[in-house]
């Protein structure tokens, strides 16, 4: 699978901050484009379930948000012994690992439809699921740092989180509306491509700024943000393909296991876990996760999901 | 660096670069796999070397 054009925005982003331009999008547009993308992915996905929903779909989604827990289970250890982070800023970056990053899995289904290859299409649903479990988790991982648990404020701060809205809202009216949905789909269906590449460039930037706060523990967080997505995309492959998901559908497994959330983490963790070093996991998961996702992780997924398939 | 971060920190490194080599005819970006490996080995090796002068200085 060659690599999109997409991907070349992103890198474009990298390379002008790199070499000190003062290229930026405002804020406000970033905000923009980060909403159009969740509705997007949302409204997609409930247009799907409507089609799709049965039991095997409700077993197949239990079992998947499973990974969100298993995920930060795995990271945190290494981030605690091997890495001597306290507990209570490994628990935040677990957290991280454990969530999916949207920008990611727009790009490997961008990929996907580019070259026509079947997938689920009821996937963003796994990545509504997919978001939360890990805040819990990381959480309960930091458990006795905190002083008490706010069980009242972790709901509010779950349900109400931007991402959730956006993406379970989203889910819900392509669901409930099924067919209607066309109507609004020329904005979200047809444009999608063309704000994802803005997006990606945006997001180059911004990688390429979190690089120099890589100076304190750098080596080990390189390490371990490119170590990670393989871990966790291995285990993720393994249990799309024993779903028995198409190639397309074990591939985005893949990737939605590979990445690591940084736009409703870290805004999550800020809240639940204040006294963490939360820009730790933020800048992990786009200074070197994402852009080792988007530039070579991607095109791995695609050769293990081929390699996947045949065994179950 | 502590012997578990740099043992951790070599071994992604070495794995990186045998993934690189294994995945040659894959994928186009095979390459960037060999780079961080050797990136890894290279900076976590340094980091020895650097404790190692440091230990040796205050001796």
């Amino acid at each position: 699978m060659q690599l999109d054009v997409m991907i070349l925005f992103f890198v474009l982003g990298i390379g002008a901050k790199l070499a000190g331009s003062d290229l930026k999008l405002p804020k406000g547009m970033y905000q923009g484009i980060s909403i159009f993308l969740m509705l997007a992915i949302g409204l997609k996905g409930g247009m799907a379930l409507a089609e799709h929903v049965s039991f095997d779909l409700l077993i197949q989604s239990l079992l998947i948000m499973s990974l969100g827990i298993i995920f930060p289970l795995i990271a945190f250890p290494v981030l605690n012994r091997v890495g001597e982070f306290s507990k209570l800023d490994a628990a935040s970056l677990s957290a991280h690992f454990g969530s999916v990053s949207i920008g990611t899995y727009a790009v490997a289904v961008a990929l996907l439809e580019s070259q026509n290859i079947a997938y689920e299409a009821y996937f963003p649903l796994f990545v509504v699921l997919l978001e939360f479990p890990a805040m819990i988790i990381g959480v309960l991982l930091a458990k006795d740092k905190q002083q008490s648990v706010n069980l009242k404020a972790w709901g509010k701060e779950i349900i109400g989180n931007q991402s959730m809205v956006l993406l379970f809202g989203g889910l819900l009216i392509g669901f409930i509306a099924s067919q209607q949905t066309f109507k609004v789909m020329p904005l979200f269906s047809d444009l999608f491509y063309g704000v994802l590449a803005i997006f990606l460039l945006e997001m180059g930037i911004t990688a390429a700024d979190k690089f120099k706060d890589l100076k304190n523990n750098g080596v080990f967080l390189i390490a371990f943000g490119v170590m990670m997505p393989l871990v966790n995309g291995a285990i993720g492959g393994l249990l799309g393909a024993s779903l028995g998901f198409s190639i397309g559908g074990i591939f985005l497994t893949i990737v939605l296991s590979a990445s690591a959330s940084y736009i409703a983490v870290p805004v999550a963790m800020r809240t639940m876990l204040p006294n963490a070093n939360n820009s730790l996991g933020l800048t992990t998961s786009l200074g070197v996760t994402f852009p080792f996702n988007i530039v070579a992780g991607i095109p791995l997924y695609w050769v293990i999901a081929q390699w996947l398939k045949p065994f179950f | 660096m502590n012997n578990l971060k740099f043992t951790f920190c070599f071994l992604v490194g070495c794995i990186f670069i045998a993934i690189g080599v294994l995945t040659n005819q894959l994928i186009a970006s095979s390459w960037v796999y060999v780079g961080i490996g050797l990136m890894l080995t290279t900076l976590s090796l340094a980091s020895v070397k650097k404790k190692r002068l440091a230990i040796a200085a205050n001796h």
